[in-house]
Parts: C-alpha cells; structure tokens; sequence
C-alpha cells in the first residue's frame, strides 16, 4: 500500500508540473525558458498593455457566463423532469461524440443558413450557439445524478400547500439543487472558457477569444513569455471551479 | 410549466446539437471529389489512439486502485482536478517543458510521435484513471477475502481474482480514451507541429485550408458512427459491469 501511494503522489505531482512549470516561467526575466533570470512581472505589463489580448479575454468571460449561465438553468430543468434513460442517453451521446466532427457539423449547419437565408451566424452568436450545443447535454448529464436528492415530500407539501409548479421549482428545488448548480456552472464555464476547436469553427475574423489567440502562437511554436502570462491567466476559470467544485459537491454526501 | 421549459431545452440539444449532424449529410448529397486520407495516416491515427489508451490505462491503474482502495478526498480531488484545464493550454504548457527537456537532455520531443503521445497521456490520464476507479471502487471484498483464506498471498489474490473482475472497467477506459485520441486535432498541431499527421487534423485541414465540406463531412461522419458504436459497447461493458 504504501508504495501504491507513493506512486500515486508521484503521478499528481507529475499532472502538475507542465502547468506549474508554465506559471513560474512567466514570472521569470529571461526569454528563455531554460534560464532563470530572476523574478519579474514584466511579462504581466507586457499582457496588461496588450489590448488584443484584453479584448480576447473578454470576449471569453462573456461567451462563457452566458453559455454557462443558460446551460445550467435549462439543464437544471432537463435533469429534473427528463429522468429515464433514453433522454440521458441522448445527452451522453453528445458527451463523448469528437469534438472535431461535432465541430464541422455545426459549421457545415451555418454555411447552410448563410447560404440559403443570408444570415450569417458565425461571430460572436456561432460561438455561442456552438458552445451551448455542448454544455447543455454536459449540465445536464452532470446534474442528473443529483435531482435524486430533491425528496418526493417536499415537492408534494409545497405543491399542497398551494406552491405553482415553476413555484415549487424555484423556492424548493432549486435551493436544494444549489451546490449542484454551482459546481456545474463552474465546470460549464471552464470548460466553455477553454474550448478551442469549437470556437475555430464557428468564429469570424474579428472575434478572438482567449484559446483563438493562445493557439495562433502555440501552433507556430513557444512564442514570448507574454504567451505564458496569458496562458497563466487563462488557468484562473479552471482554478476556481476546481476550488469551489469539491466543497460544493460534498455537500450532498 | 416546467415540463414545457425541460422539453424546449431537450429540444435545443436535439436542434442545436444532433441537427446540425444533417447539415454533413446535405453537403455528401451535394457530391463531390472524396480525398481519401493516405494509409499511413489512418495507420498513424490508429497506432498513437491505442498506444494512448494502453499508456494512460497502464500508468493509471495503480493509482485508480490505490484511490479505490485507501484515497482521500484530496487525493481524489488533485487527480481529477487536471480534467477542467483546456486541452490548448496543457498542449502549451508541454510545448514549454519540451524545450526545456531538450535543452537539458538533448531529446527532441516537439515534432515527434513521442511528443504527442505524451501530450496525449497527460491529457487522457484523468479520464482513464476516473473510469477504472468508478469500476475498481464497485469490486465487492468478498471473492478476494476468499482467495486470501484459501491460501493466496496478495499479489495472487490481485492477479488471479481483482483484475480478471476489473477487466470490464479496463475495456471502458481503453475504447472511452481511444476514441478521444481519435479524434484529436489539437495535441497533434500544436506537439506534433504539424508533422505528426492525424485523422483530426485531416478534418482540420479539409475545411480549413482546402475548403472541402464534402470530404470533411464524409470523413466527419465515419468518425461520428465509430464514436456511437464505441459508447455503445461501452455502455454495454459498464452495465454488465453492475449487474
């Protein structure tokens, strides 16, 4: 056993030395990732004072709390009423489908629509349309497990003792569902922040997000330290929601 | 009420996700010259998903046993942690090491099928280490408590008895990491820098630089059918599993 969890510890610290490595490289004063040159924040006034980086990020945060925000709340509905089988499985199927074709369809849906409407969706609404394609059957996949806990009682004496159902829903299920609900909005909005070859298919030109522009310098090579700055920055979302995740889903155990 | 609102969201992942499928099957209709993707790549495709899964399934097992068995909560929770980082900024973050590791040890991991086999095991390893302790945590005590007595030590009583038993979460984790890798485009680009070429990235490339929906479709939808199949005889691993 105790060997098992040596090697378990050394596997963890492994899982985190690439992205440990990457936020300690972008406080160092060298160009050079194998030379230590000292503490600095200079890569960070480098980001600050680049506006296309800042707008990238932005673009980012607000896609993701919308298509987050939305997720969850239809999910949270879908979880609750749709419980048999087939309709998770309908979710779960889009779960696991490749990221790649799942891409392309979309993309392949909305030249249809531009071509035979003349709407052009892809911008700012594509990448939103793209990413609540996918986070919604992830939300309510991930929430479904939960709805078990909202007990038959306390909806029938809410409903007894005059409650609406949408009523009921808000002022009894919901709260129950609260923990739930965080910690799904927070996986939502990460992984919505991060998402890249979603985003690539369904974008224009003149809306970057924070992973459209990490990728066009990671795909040519390391680029500038700034590169580590942003991409450090970019960690914060998944931080968090790894954070607040586990206090939030213990509460139900 | 919250009946209509349920319906109307499932109906937006059906409109929204399962929809747009239809779209690929306009374009094939719509014909057109179909590349079809060299052997090599398919071969290479096929090698790094199944080296992929083996790798991730071998280096997680321990772990997933030893969670399984004594974890804590935060080891449990440091583990899966890595799941909510974006594939791009792990792919970056190994693009960073990488150099670092050739500076220091002269081998060149950028570029190669090393390197994005590495990048694929790093980012595969949480899924597989997940599925196999999901399966490993369900294992009843019993049939080893009865090896044990009967006079098994303790490594016959795991080789003999708990991971014949595991055998079904081991063939969940494999096709569910395998056909992730499959379909992978960004480890490859961004590790593989292009010279690595995958299945993903033929997709990629068909409609993004050479502009073909047709063959992206046709290409998009062999790939979509192998996914359903897979999660089928997962699902159907996962159930027997239970049962």
């Amino acid at each position: 056993m105790r060997a098992l969890r040596i090697y378990t510890w050394a596997l963890i610290v492994t899982l985190y030395v690439p992205i440990g490595l990457m936020v300690a490289l972008s406080f160092n004063n060298s160009k050079l990732p194998y030379v230590w040159g000292g503490f600095t924040l200079r890569w960070y006034e480098a980001l600050f004072s680049w506006g296309q980086a800042w707008q990238a990020i932005l673009n980012s945060v607000v896609v993701a709390l919308v298509v987050s925000f939305t997720a969850t709340l239809l999910g949270i509905f879908m979880a609750y009423v749709l419980r048999q089988v087939k309709y998770i499985a309908v979710s779960q199927v889009a779960v696991v489908m490749p990221e790649v074709s799942e891409a392309l369809a979309f993309a392949a849906a909305l030249w249809l629509v531009k071509t035979y409407t003349g709407v052009d969706l892809f911008g700012p609404v594509g990448v939103f349309l793209a990413h609540l394609a996918y986070t919604l059957p992830m939300a309510h996949v991930l929430l479904a497990p939960y709805v078990a806990y909202v007990s038959r009682s306390a909806v029938e004496a809410a409903r007894i003792l005059g409650a609406s159902e949408l009523r009921t829903m808000f002022s009894v299920v919901m709260p129950i569902l609260a923990p739930a609900f965080v910690a799904t909005f927070l996986i939502v909005f990460a992984n919505s922040f991060d998402t890249y070859i979603k985003t690539a298919f369904t974008t224009s030109p003149g809306f970057v997000t924070a992973p459209i522009l990490l990728w066009s310098y990671a795909a040519r090579g390391r680029g500038d330290p700034t590169i580590y700055a942003l991409a450090t920055f970019m960690l914060i979302p998944s931080l968090v929601a790894a954070a607040i995740y586990f206090r939030a889903v213990k509460r139900y155990s | 009420m919250i009946g209509k609102i349920a319906l109307v969201a499932f109906a937006s992942v059906v409109l929204l996700f399962y929809v747009p499928f239809l779209a690929l099957g306009y374009y094939i209709t719509g014909g057109g010259e179909l590349k079809i993707p060299s052997f090599s790549m398919v071969a290479t495709t096929f090698l790094l998903a199944v080296l992929t899964a083996v790798v991730s399934i071998a280096v997680a097992y321990p772990a997933a046993y030893y969670l399984a068995k004594w974890g804590s909560e935060l080891e449990f929770a440091l583990v899966t942690a890595p799941l909510w980082v974006g594939t791009l900024l792990k792919a970056y973050s190994l693009l960073v090491l990488f150099a670092i590791v050739e500076r220091f040890t002269g081998v060149a991991l950028w570029g190669t099928a090393a390197g994005v086999l590495v990048g694929m095991v790093y980012e595969y390893l949480p899924y597989a280490l997940l599925t196999l302790y999901a399966a490993i945590e369900k294992l009843s005590e019993s049939p080893v408590n009865a090896a044990r007595v009967l006079g098994a030590s303790r490594l016959q009583a795991f080789l003999r008895v708990e991971l014949p038993l595991s055998m079904p979460g081991v063939a969940a984790a494999f096709i569910l990491v395998f056909l992730f890798a499959m379909g992978e485009v960004i480890m490859p680009a961004v590790l593989g820098a292009w010279k690595v070429y995958t299945f993903g990235s033929y997709i990629w490339d068909l409609y993004f630089k050479a502009r073909d929906i047709f063959s992206g479709s046709v290409m998009s939808l062999i790939l979509a059918a192998l996914s359903l199949l897979a999660t089928y005889v997962v699902v159907r691993t996962i159930r027997s599993l239970s049962i």
